[in-house]
């Protein structure tokens, strides 16, 4: 089996839609516990245990222990993989240099 | 540092565009406040001086203000042009543009 890279684990843990809602919760917050996560989710405090052990193993998240708890936030650099691998394909650049192209036809026909 | 964030490290995109336009002409579009905001954003404060800083107001998302800040690199009129590319939270993008022939390096820093 081919390794996993960076990228392959930030897309199939982003892949899970509650797991996505998870990750997604801890982004808008600044600091969360799982309690907090799992109050009104509508899904177990393990099923949430378990996703946030996928997130962190993914680099998504980190973790900071206290006392009984543990709070969780999102890690900045989780979604590094991803959105480089989207800017391999420069899509923003040519759609801009579309533009530049026909900016020039215009001044210059 | 993982391989993977050293591998990120030394990525380029590069986008490679012939223009059939005279050197002057596409060094205006590149370098005209007004012209640039018709390609590709309206930057503010923006001046081809060496050295001179400028941003681009994007919209912001999560905890970025959608502030791009740029710098730029270069500036030989009619021959080449580059600035700096800095937006969100982390990573420098420098952007390269030479006239007559234009090529955008997008090197990543993780």
């Amino acid at each position: 089996m081919m390794q996993m890279t960076a990228v392959d684990a930030v897309m199939r843990t982003l892949a899970d839609p509650t797991r996505r809602a998870v990750f997604e919760r801890i982004v808008k917050s600044e600091e969360i516990t799982v309690a907090e996560l799992t109050r009104g989710s509508g899904v177990t405090q393990s099923a949430i245990s378990q996703h946030l052990r996928s997130l962190k193993a993914a680099g998504l998240i980190a973790d900071r222990p206290e006392g009984r708890n543990v709070h969780y936030r999102a890690d900045p650099k989780g979604l590094a993989p991803l959105v480089d691998w989207m800017a391999l394909y420069g899509v923003f650049w040519r759609g801009r240099f579309s533009n530049l192209r026909t900016l020039l036809k215009e001044i210059d026909p | 540092m993982t391989d993977a964030a050293m591998i990120l490290d030394t990525q380029d995109i590069v986008v490679e565009e012939v223009f059939p336009h005279a050197p002057e002409t596409i060094w205006k579009t590149l370098t005209t406040g007004d012209l640039i905001g018709r390609w590709l954003m309206k930057p503010t404060e923006f001046e081809p001086v060496k050295g001179r800083h400028f941003t681009f107001q994007t919209t912001p998302a999560g905890m970025w203000d959608g502030v791009i800040h740029c710098q730029v690199l270069e500036a030989t009129p009619n021959e080449r042009f580059a600035f700096a590319w800095k937006g969100g939270h982390e990573g420098k993008r420098r952007l390269r543009l030479t006239a007559g022939h234009c090529r955008h390096v997008h090197p990543f820093q993780g």
